[in-house]
């Protein structure tokens, strides 16, 4: 058997699934769902404004070049693949956008949990022998994601889950994003943890990847960023895990930079996505 | 025209089925196969066996789903010229690395004494095809039955780009673990 005989087996897929399948990809719209207002409320920490104050940096959360912005049901961002889906999919839709002053080019980053909750079951979590998370393979102009990393658990028993991955802000600088997909924000804490500009909120999913459902769904997650201004990075930590955990996380994980340089050449389109998904 | 139309057609040997398969289906064969093959003059050359396949198999056939059944073919021709050109590696990119991704779920060799026989293959897919939840088999097929790009997959499911690598990921190694269990890998 070989990599063919596999992809020719998949001709005996009901035709009915394959049917529904090309019907999903075909239609290439967005559900229509009524969206909540987002309530922002933006807490800046007395720590990081005393911090601001001091002059120990040029950027400071929001402020430090980091901003927050509640996307316009009307709004959409213009993605491109260059392929006949363009026009399908040529326009995606967020409902809270990230914007970055960043450098042109970073450096890619890689990074190790200090600590984590117990009894998290990994179903695609790989590290090397000193705990580094592994990356994904990449070559220059393959449909691949320059230097991501992807990080997804669950907690044994309770359902609880959480997501990691890694952005640069080269992807953003010509007029790009990143977005939040599927989950309206409800609450948005800035701070500042030494040379980081820290963002944390809390928001409402209302599409569940699993089923397609969408509506006001009754399920909390919780979003922790980090992002680096001056190397270029962001890490999201994000889960249905307790606010409370997923800072401690943040707080206890260890990044450094690698060799190599990341500039917006890299990346097909400059918005991103980010979410904690349902799974 | 409705499918079941055009079927008619092929069951009374009029050429008109081919006109209207062409007018109602030819751009969708075209991409499947353009994806696979990666030229446009391979994928022309694939939607004309498409359509002499489907020629000689109706009658005895009648499919319910003339679009699928249509894909299945064109897919089937597009598998076989990139079988036949494997040694020059005329296949484009895409196909390519989403080939390198099937090739996880194999072992590293085959015993050729033990290689299923392809409809027991196809069962053991279906089976498993049939055990995924709605959105993951949507992205499994839209990944390895229609060839799709994972940025297309991904906006298409709202899903970031590594979430959609990572779900994919993880159903190759259920695909693995379902084949094992089955006795074929």
């Amino acid at each position: 058997m070989n990599r063919y005989d596999l992809m020719e087996a998949l001709n005996q897929v009901d035709e009915a699934q394959l049917e529904a399948a090309e019907r999903f990809f075909e239609s290439g719209k967005e559900p229509n769902m009524k969206r909540k207002s987002i309530r922002t409320v933006r807490i800046v920490l007395i720590a990081a404004v005393i911090t601001a104050l001091l002059g120990v940096t040029a950027y400071a959360a929001g402020i430090f070049g980091l901003r927050g912005r509640e996307v316009a049901p009307e709004e959409t961002f213009p993605m491109h693949f260059g392929t006949e889906w363009d026009e399908a999919f040529g326009a995606w839709k967020g409902t809270y956008a990230l914007e970055f002053e960043s450098p042109e080019t970073c450096r890619p980053v890689r990074y190790r949990f200090g600590w984590l909750p117990e009894d998290l079951d990994f179903p695609c979590y790989e590290k090397d022998a000193e705990g580094w998370v592994k990356r994904w393979d990449w070559t220059p102009g393959s449909d691949d994601i320059p230097w991501a990393e992807h990080v997804e658990a669950e907690q044994k028993g309770t359902g609880l889950f959480f997501i990691s991955d890694v952005y640069y802000t080269p992807q953003f600088v010509n007029g790009g994003a990143l977005l939040l997909l599927n989950e309206v924000p409800e609450e948005i804490t800035e701070e500042t943890w030494g040379e980081l500009s820290v963002l944390r909120f809390r928001s409402s999913a209302w599409r569940d990847w699993r089923t397609g459902e969408t509506g006001q769904l009754d399920t909390s997650v919780n979003h922790v960023l980090l992002f680096h201004p001056e190397q270029g990075w962001i890490l999201s930590i994000s889960g249905t895990l307790p606010m409370e955990e997923l800072v401690q996380i943040a707080q206890e994980v260890e990044i450094k930079q690698t060799e190599g340089l990341v500039e917006a050449s890299h990346f097909e389109n400059s918005y991103a996505l980010f979410d904690a998904g349902q799974g | 025209m409705e499918d079941s139309a055009i079927v008619d057609l092929y069951w009374r040997r009029s050429e008109q089925a081919l006109a209207e398969t062409e007018r109602k289906y030819g751009n969708y064969c075209h991409s499947i196969a353009r994806r696979i093959c990666g030229s446009e003059r391979d994928a022309e050359e694939c939607v004309s066996d498409t359509w002499l396949a489907a020629w000689n198999a109706m009658p005895d056939k009648r499919p319910e789903r003339l679009g699928a059944f249509l894909g299945c073919l064109t897919r089937h021709a597009a598998i076989s010229r990139l079988r036949a050109e494997q040694s020059q590696k005329r296949g484009g990119a895409e196909i390519e690395l989403m080939l390198d991704e099937l090739a996880e779920v194999l072992p590293a060799e085959s015993d050729p004494a033990r290689e299923a026989e392809s409809r027991e293959l196809g069962e053991a897919i279906k089976s498993y095809v049939n055990s995924l939840g709605e959105i993951e088999r949507h992205v499994f097929l839209g990944r390895y039955f229609y060839g799709l790009p994972l940025t297309t997959i991904a906006a298409r499911c709202g899903f970031t780009e590594s979430k959609t690598k990572s779900l994919l990921h993880r159903l190759r190694g259920r695909l693995r673990k379902h084949l094992e269990k089955e006795g074929l890998l």
